[in-house]
């Protein structure tokens, strides 16, 4: 394995440490970091980063053209657009609930995308 | 002509008149009224369908959308009443309010208490006055950010975005999850103005670049938007003659900073702050009149919805005082913006019988690296807290212990100052 | 209300015209509101979207008093007139006009001669109340104006009128009296037949036995039509800035510097609607479609404004910018007569600044051209000269705003939030004929005002698909080119 280097931006706090990764066959070293928790960080950001994944799929006969959803769990950065292209093929029909499950395991990524709203149908308008 | 009398009478349905209207409620109070223009309630997070909501006050991970419909429910559950499609014309200083809807026609309420939760809205090309033509496709980062969300509408695909807000940054990753491409985010400052987590996971997860200490000198197209051109800025912000690059895009997007949105406020008379662009309040969220409150971002840009909900949940234990006559005569201290402060809310408190430690939410003029945030009687320093770094994009929040409001009960004005702190580590 | 057609009613159910008219700004607008009154068949073209485009759109909105121009050209002669006119037409059409004055300001001493021979213009032109004031009575009259503001030449007579609005209402009310519009239509050229003449457009060709030729900034090339060129039209660029109403009233009057051998200066003008606009600048260029506001425009309106209300914080209140091009023709003078080359062409062109006020007179002698060249002139028995405003819910009290809400509860769902502008408006523009957004806030407002159409935008893109039937997606700011949107964000074709 080739010795690489990659820098990550800390987003724990507010001073936003540039920590500079290299990865060796030996190990991972990091430098740059002025705290214990931006090492650890930033050897998951090297090594599994991951993160939530919004977006809105279609739904017919709702108030709204699009529901928003999102991923139960974080999910590998490198499979958000695989998540994506599955998503962007679905459509559910109203109405809908908050955290119903609207795809199980979506591109064998572990995670579940479950609606984040209610969604009424259109024809009863929501009024409190 | 419809007429009804309430106790408090909210004006918008958004994170702010939703954390009010359920502090009240919790507080005992009766007749609590949301007065609301949209159709529905939540304000502006229905169309931020992204996470980062919430991680201070539920301590969880929400979206726009659950972040709203937790307070909706809630709100339904304590019985606070709203009316939606309703469009407010007019408050008076006896707390009479004016409006308009198709259901109802006009309507009159008379409330003991108001609170002001009516949010921002954002800066556009004009108050920039930048020159060129005015094609199709110049969007303000929000109303891009509602045609993608909630109208299924894609308002181009080759993309540069001015100013790095978070409503820019967060339509940055959101266009390119729908396939366009954003071709820079160009920011007039030499630092950005977004939080650094949305640098991180909406510009460069994507290879987006940022480019800092630039702004768009002219934009191009007669009818749909064909470029912009930037140029390099110097230290007064001007333009640099030849450091200019064109950029072809369809669309451009505004994301160049929030307004408080006080036309109301403005009508009934109430004193507002120009450092903030929304009303001059006490710690309990009082406006210079009397029972007329205000929280969330009418009253100060908050950069967290959770503060939006804590300074709501301040306005309704404002508004129960009020009405229970505990809020009379007392003598107000003023709170002034020492070093490095650009804006501190509130910006004014008084002393009653009872003394409570007093936050405030300050946002400084430019990045500083191990300061410390004091209060000052005169050049006494009353009370200080040390940061590793203050940023204008992160607020500062900053609380003041009990203790020390009373050593200062004889001040006439305090002063809130960030300076460099050399001991700090 | 304004008649059963709207601007879409598609044309050449009849190719053939008794008139036609090329261009319709507010010149082509009067004259085809003016040729209405007749027993004719007239067509109005203009390769917009929506009337009032061009020069029209960008305009200061001044009815000047019209002392300012040299007696002996048609400009001085017809400025008057148009005055004096433009306060009935407005009537019978219900467009607002405010008869606010107007004061010529002097920042030096050295000046008064220019004023005093704008004094002996307006004795000559009949221009009526006019006067030179002192310092006291001027500083008086404009609380924040400069302290080194001397002294002021005093026009009662000058009004302010919202241009677009104007040629909007004089369509909308020759429609109602039988024109036909023919918009996003581009006249290719005009052939001589031995009856008349055949206009070839984009959408197809119209007989005619006259044409009008109100081109605005292209009236040269129509003229060139005729087989030669018979004059030469520049744009002349205005930049200008507009302030919200917020501002407060920094005049009632409209504030004109003294005068320059080219042009009128930056002026101070309140808008009918409330904003204020600061402009225009002058600079001869040759673009045609050069509708760039620049650094260097804008900043000399800025210096303008700050030069004469030094107390005033201008840059807080900036709403936006924007850019006209008045048509200069080289001659510097209005051109109305007919064609050299072709019998039945009659020019109506050169109309630079004050065009808006001088419309009116400009009609009138167009139509006695027509009458010279054998028109027949038959009184239309059904022509009505009034035309009903949209109304305005922001405009009435609240008993007249129930009574509109009983009466259409579309009128108490409000779209756009800082015009206060309801949805039946939005509506009625649309049945009046707006098919874009631009359209729509030329009639009502939507998007004026604060956040120049951040809140009502996608609002307004419904309305309208919905009333045109016509796909969100399809939706434009102002016709061809320009669709607001680029598609579906999902539509099926997603693959990254």
């Amino acid at each position: 394995m080739k010795k690489t280097h990659k820098s990550i931006t800390c987003i724990l706090c507010p001073l936003g440490c540039k920590i500079m990764t290299i990865r060796k066959k030996t190990g991972i070293r990091v430098s740059g970091q002025k705290c214990a928790k931006g090492k650890d960080y930033a050897i998951q950001e090297l090594l599994n980063p991951t993160r939530v994944l919004t977006a809105t799929i279609k739904i017919k006969e709702g108030v709204l053209p699009l529901l928003p959803v999102r991923t139960n769990l974080p999910i590998l950065k490198d499979k958000i657009f695989e998540c994506i292209r599955n998503l962007s093929r679905l459509e559910v029909k109203a109405p809908t609930k908050m955290g119903e499950t609207i795809l199980k395991n979506i591109a064998d990524t572990g995670s579940d995308l479950i609606s984040t709203r209610d969604m009424e149908r259109v024809q009863c308008k929501q009024i409190m | 002509m419809y007429n009804i009398k309430v106790d408090i009478a909210i004006i918008g349905g958004g994170p702010a008149g939703l954390g009010a209207a359920c502090k009240a409620k919790k507080l005992g109070i009766k007749k609590v009224l949301i007065l609301e223009r949209d159709r529905e309630l939540g304000g502006i997070l229905p169309q931020c369908i992204h996470n980062g909501f919430g991680l201070l006050y539920f301590k969880e991970d929400l979206t726009g959308p659950e972040y709203a419909t937790r307070f909706i429910e809630e709100a339904d559950k304590l019985r606070v009443e709203a009316k939606l499609n309703t469009m407010l014309l007019e408050i008076t200083k006896d707390k009479r309010i004016f409006g308009l809807s198709s259901k109802e026609g006009l309507a009159q309420i008379t409330a003991k208490a108001v609170i002001l939760s009516m949010g921002c809205r954002e800066r556009t090309r004009g108050a920039l006055n930048i020159p060129g033509t005015r094609p199709a496709g110049i969007y303000t980062a929000g109303t891009a950010q509602r045609l993608v969300n909630m109208e299924n509408l894609l308002p181009g695909k080759n993309i540069v975005v001015l100013g790095s807000g978070d409503v820019g940054l967060i339509m940055a990753r959101r266009l390119t999850w729908v396939g366009a491409k954003v071709k820079a985010v160009v920011e007039i400052l030499p630092y950005p103005s977004g939080l650094t987590r949305n640098i991180v996971q909406c510009l460069e997860d994507y290879n987006i670049p940022l480019i800092l200490s630039h702004t768009v000198v002219d934009i191009h197209g007669q009818d749909r938007l064909k470029g912009v051109t930037i140029a390099k800025v110097d230290e007064n912000r001007n333009p640099i003659k030849g450091s200019e690059k064109f950029i072809p895009c369809d669309t451009l997007l505004l994301s160049v900073g929030l307004i408080p949105e006080n036309e109301l406020s403005k009508s009934v008379g109430i004193e507002l702050d120009k450092a903030t662009g929304g009303a001059f309040v006490d710690q309990y969220m009082q406006t210079s009149i009397p029972g007329i409150f205000a929280c969330g971002n009418v009253v100060q840009v908050y950069d967290l919805v959770d503060y939006v909900t804590e300074s709501a949940e301040i306005a309704a234990k404002g508004a129960n005082l009020f009405m229970k006559g505990k809020l009379k005569n007392h003598r107000t201290i003023a709170v002034e913006r020492g070093e490095n402060v650009q804006q501190v809310v509130p910006q004014r408190f008084s002393l009653g019988k009872q003394v409570e430690p007093i936050k405030f939410y300050i946002r400084v003029q430019h990045p500083q690296e191990k300061v410390k945030v004091a209060l000052y009687w005169g050049t006494k320093e009353i009370f200080s807290k040390k940061e590793l770094i203050v940023k204008p994009s992160e607020m500062v929040v900053f609380e003041v212990s009990d203790e020390a409001i009373r050593k200062i009960s004889k001040a006439e004005k305090v002063t809130i100052a960030v300076s460099k702190h050399e001991k700090n580590t | 209300m304004g008649g059963s057609t709207t601007l879409r009613t598609p044309f050449l159910t009849r190719s053939k015209a008794d008139v036609a008219i090329i261009g319709a700004g507010i010149i082509g607008a009067t004259i085809a509101r003016e040729l209405s009154r007749y027993k004719l068949s007239t067509i109005l073209i203009d390769k917009e979207a929506d009337v009032g485009w061009g020069t029209t759109k960008a305009n200061t909105g001044v009815i000047h008093a019209g002392y300012s121009e040299d007696p002996h050209t048609l400009r001085g002669k017809l400025t008057t007139p148009g005055n004096r006119i433009s306060k009935q037409l407005c009537e019978e059409l219900e467009v607002p006009l405010k008869r606010i004055g107007s004061i010529v300001v002097s920042l030096n001493r050295k000046e008064l001669p220019v004023l005093n021979k704008l004094e002996n213009y307006a004795k000559i032109l009949g221009v009526t109340g006019t006067r030179i004031l002192k310092k006291d009575e001027l500083h008086s009259m404009v609380p924040h104006l400069t302290p080194k503001a001397v002294y002021g030449f005093y026009a009662p007579t000058a009004a302010i009128v919202s241009p677009y609005g104007l040629a909007i209402a004089l369509v909308e009310n020759a429609q109602a009296n039988g024109l036909n519009v023919l918009l996003q239509t581009k006249v290719l050229g005009l052939e001589k037949k031995r009856q008349g003449i055949t206009l070839n457009t984009t959408s197809g060709d119209v007989r005619t036995d006259f044409v009008i030729n109100a081109a605005g900034l292209w009236a040269d090339e129509i003229s060139a039509m005729s087989g030669e060129k018979e004059f030469n039209i520049h744009p002349r660029k205005g930049e200008y800035i507009l302030f919200d109403e917020t501002i407060g009233e920094i005049t009632g009057k409209i504030i004109f510097p003294a005068p320059t051998p080219i042009s009128k200066g930056i002026a101070f003008a309140p808008f009918v609607e409330g904003n204020y606009a600061v402009g225009p600048t002058d600079e001869d260029i040759q673009d045609k479609e050069d509708l760039f506001t620049s650094f260097e425009g804008l900043k000399k309106v800025f210096n303008s404004a700050e030069k004469f209300f030094p107390e005033i914080p201008f840059k807080r209140y900036m709403i936006r910018n924007f850019c006209g091009l008045r048509a200069v023709a080289d001659e510097n003078d209005f051109i109305i007569r007919p064609s050299y080359n072709m019998k039945g062409l009659i020019h109506a062109a050169g109309i630079q600044s004050p065009g808006l006020t001088a419309a009116p007179a400009i009609a009138s002698m167009v139509m006695d051209i027509l009458k010279d060249q054998g028109m027949k002139l038959h009184p239309n028995p059904h022509f009505n000269p009034e035309r009903r405003t949209i109304h305005r819910i922001k405009d009435v009290d609240y008993k007249t705003k129930e009574k509109l809400i009983e009466g259409d509860p579309r009128y108490g769902h409000i779209v756009c939030r800082c015009e206060t502008v309801s949805e039946a408006e939005v509506i009625e523009a649309i049945r009046r004929g707006a098919t874009t957004l631009d359209g729509i806030k030329f009639r009502v407002r939507c998007g004026m005002g604060r956040c120049q159409g951040g809140f009502c935008t996608p609002r307004v893109m419904e309305i309208l698909s919905s009333e045109l039937k016509t796909p969100l997606t399809k939706i434009s700011k102002r016709g061809k080119g320009s669709r607001l949107v680029k598609g579906k964000v999902w539509d099926g074709s997603f693959n990254v």
